[in-house]
């Protein structure tokens, strides 16, 4: 969500309300009463502090809303009426910027209508003090503009949010049926072609239907143990660990290769140096059955084990690398 | 292997503030362009028509073209562009505009444009940039308005205007770059979240075409390589030549497939041509179909679910093989379809099938669950086995 941020509008809002009321401060010589032109300046920054600097809530208080509507009233009546002679404007109407910097931060604090309020009545005190002509000197246009701008961010923001939000998911969906349908095609050709380089053959002998020698069927029995392999044992059946396996099953012990996980996880090097131990492991048993894990949720990667014929608890319980919760 | 995207983030929010702060401040400066046309009007007659006129109407021209940058064709950047550099133009030139005696109390119309002009260098370039136009601006005019041709202002005065004009743009300028910011802000938390899903979305296809081939290979080719291994005779050797025929078959079949096509079919057909392949595996098998609507499937979910089918019946055939009862049901509602194989056989316990066994967990549960339907099975010793497949529109 993007919001404009409280610390920076404070900051922002103080110093240029600050200068605003030093440039009222410091020609408290033009006025009758020095002291009432000065207490607009005080009265002035009171406000704006309150209204940048209070409450923990983004939204403005009531009270605090209306004093700003009551500030309003005063500054305007007390300037103009204690000014010697006519305002000409510039820098004596500095209460003209510095009331719609009040009511911009009044805006984005969340008190829209007490902002349009203060306005109004500010531009209406402009008119009835110094008429149409003091409209342009007073430098109003920009104040309303700077209040209109405040509200126009706040609202705009408001809703910017929701249609960024329906733009990344559209965005997202696209993106992601695009990646699908790439990825899709991709992995489905590989793995088809994968699997006929590797079958077909062996299946276009058979479908031929000739006799097979025991050669021929001990080829076909280990290619379906291959097979077997592959889909049970998953990251597991790398070429050392297919050496291993088929040696191991060509001295009588059983092997069976189970990946739980399928993903890879952590360092793949890491991995094939742990498969690399395993596969050694493998190489050292002479008799009865091996069963290598590939774990997914142990405190190991790899577990291997061991056991001998007629046993039930393995001789051998070999775990194998430490996964990273 | 997926490969994430190092291109800059796309500036979705980035736009979107872009977007409405060029539209609130196109209206802004067209409503002040009256307060610099009103005061130029009133001017015009003491300055050098020449220069007055191209300073002016170069102003007027770049402030029209941010309203409808801002609303119609977008490229705001050169309009804020624009408007800086005529504004700033028109000032450092000033003294050839104002070359004749000037009146007192005189102020340059251009005042009426130097605020927003340097406002609008926070759109128009870099911070760097941005910053020297914020603080140059108020400089230059102090210059101009105390020189002969700005009307001799007293020094205070001058300063007092340039120093309302920096706070004034500053104090804007800096509330819009901490907006760009936290929108290029959204947008790169935005970028991170949608790579992890994208990640996501890869594994899961690439583990869904494993899962399929894995489970086409188990059903197809294993079964037959086994069985030549073991044929001995004439009649062996023909069923598994013609198994391996069929097996040939279905992996050509299987690369035929367009994966990412999005074909569809109809339920009432992928239950018809289901019935038809049933019946040709078993003749003791009781069918019913109970379509109740006709809903369109995609094609890998009507292949998983025949062959997760087909799966079930032919466990049910070879560890069931004393049932009486061998019963599948093909249901369609207008949402879902179901299948349902049931046999009265001596049952089993899924806990008690070794890991290495893989034709109910890769060829029904795993090939399921990638496709996106729900495989529920009930078996016990003793009381038969039921599978309930599932699939429901998303």
């Amino acid at each position: 969500m993007i919001k404009i941020s409280r610390t920076w509008l404070t900051v922002i809002v103080l110093t240029f309300g600050l200068f605003l009321t030093a440039q009222g401060a410091l020609r408290t010589h033009n006025f009758h009463d020095s002291v009432f032109a000065m207490s607009a300046s005080v009265v002035y920054f009171v406000c704006l502090a309150i209204t940048a600097l209070a409450f923990e809530s983004s939204r403005l208080h009531s009270w605090a809303a209306w004093l700003n509507i009551v500030a309003t009233v005063y500054i305007p009546l007390t300037l103009h009426q204690t000014h010697i002679g006519d305002m000409l404007g510039d820098s004596d109407t500095w209460y003209v910027t510095a009331l719609a910097l009040l009511f911009g931060s009044m805006a984005v604090r969340q008190q829209m209508k007490l902002a349009i309020l203060g306005t109004l009545i500010l531009a209406a005190e402009v008119l009835a003090f110094g008429g149409v002509e003091f409209v342009s000197r007073s430098g109003l246009t920009g104040a309303v503009l700077l209040v209109a701008a405040a509200i126009a961010i706040s609202i705009g923001l408001d809703r910017s949010d929701k249609s960024i939000t329906e733009l990344q998911d559209l965005t997202t969906i696209e993106k992601r049926e695009s990646l699908i349908t790439e990825t899709a095609r991709e992995q489905h050709r590989i793995r088809v072609d994968e699997a006929m380089q590797k079958v077909l053959p062996a299946l276009q002998d058979i479908a031929s239907g000739k006799k097979f020698s025991n050669s021929d069927k001990l080829a076909a029995s280990k290619l379906a143990q291959l097979l077997e392999d592959e889909i049970t044992g998953g990251r597991l059946v790398t070429a050392e660990i297919k050496r291993a396996s088929s040696a191991a099953r060509d001295r009588g012990v059983e092997v069976t290769l189970i990946d739980e996980l399928d993903v890879l996880e952590g360092d793949e090097a890491e991995f094939g140096h742990l498969l690399d131990i395993a596969a050694s492991t493998i190489d050292s048993v002479q008799v009865g059955r091996i069963k290598l894990v590939a774990t997914k949720d142990a405190d190991f990667l790899l577990r291997l084990t061991a056991t001998r014929p007629g046993v039930v608890t393995p001789d051998l319980d070999l775990k194998l690398g430490e996964r990273q919760f | 292997m997926f490969t994430k995207s190092t291109a800059k983030p796309a500036p979705i929010a980035l736009g979107r503030i872009d977007d409405l702060l060029a539209k609130i401040f196109s209206v802004a400066a067209a409503v002040l362009a009256f307060d610099v046309l009103r005061n130029a009007y009133d001017q015009m007659h003491l300055l050098n028509m020449f220069w007055f006129w191209v300073s002016f109407a170069a102003l007027m021209i770049a402030q029209f073209g941010s309203l409808l940058a801002a609303f119609v064709f977008g490229h705001m950047k050169i309009w804020y562009r624009a408007i800086t550099i005529t504004t700033f133009v028109a000032l450092v030139t000033w003294p050839l505009q104002a070359s004749g005696p000037l009146p007192d109390e005189f102020k340059p119309w251009i005042w009426w444009s130097v605020g927003f002009a340097s406002l609008a260098a926070v759109g128009a370039f870099n911070r760097t940039i941005a910053f020297a136009v914020l603080i140059s601006m108020p400089i230059v005019w102090l210059v101009v308005r105390t020189s002969e041709y700005g009307g001799r202002a007293e020094f205070i005065d001058a300063l007092d205007e340039s120093l309302y004009s920096f706070f004034f743009s500053t104090s804007i300028g800096l509330l819009v770059m901490f907006l760009r910011h936290r929108a290029s802000q959204v947008d790169r938390e935005f970028n991170s979240l949608q790579q992890t899903r994208l990640e996501r979305a890869f594994l899961d296809v690439v583990q869904f075409e494993r899962v399929k081939i894995n489970s086409i290979i188990h059903d197809n080719v294993i079964a037959t390589l086994d069985a030549a291994a073991d044929a001995s005779s004439q009649k062996d050797r023909e069923a598994v030549a013609a198994s391996a025929a069929q097996a040939i078959a279905r992996l050509n079949r299987e690369r035929a497939i367009d994966p990412g096509s999005r074909e569809q079919v109809s339920s009432q057909s992928f239950f018809e041509s289901l019935k038809v392949s049933l019946e040709r595996r078993s003749q003791f098998l009781k069918l019913i179909v109970k379509s109740r609507a006709d809903l369109t499937v995609p094609v890998e979910v009507a292949v998983a679910l025949a062959e997760a089918t087909f799966q079930a019946l032919s466990n049910s055939i070879e560890h069931a093989a004393s049932a009486t009862k061998r019963e599948i049901t093909l249901s369609s509602s207008p949402n879902a379809l179901k299948v349902t194989v049931v046999d009265n056989g001596p049952g089993f316990r899924m806990a008690r099938v070794p890991k290495s066994h893989i034709g109910v967990r890769v060829a029904i549960f795993k090939r399921l669950e990638t496709a996106g339907i729900k495989a529920n099975l009930k078996s016990a010793p003793g009381e038969g086995t039921t599978w309930v497949f599932e699939w429901s529109k998303p």
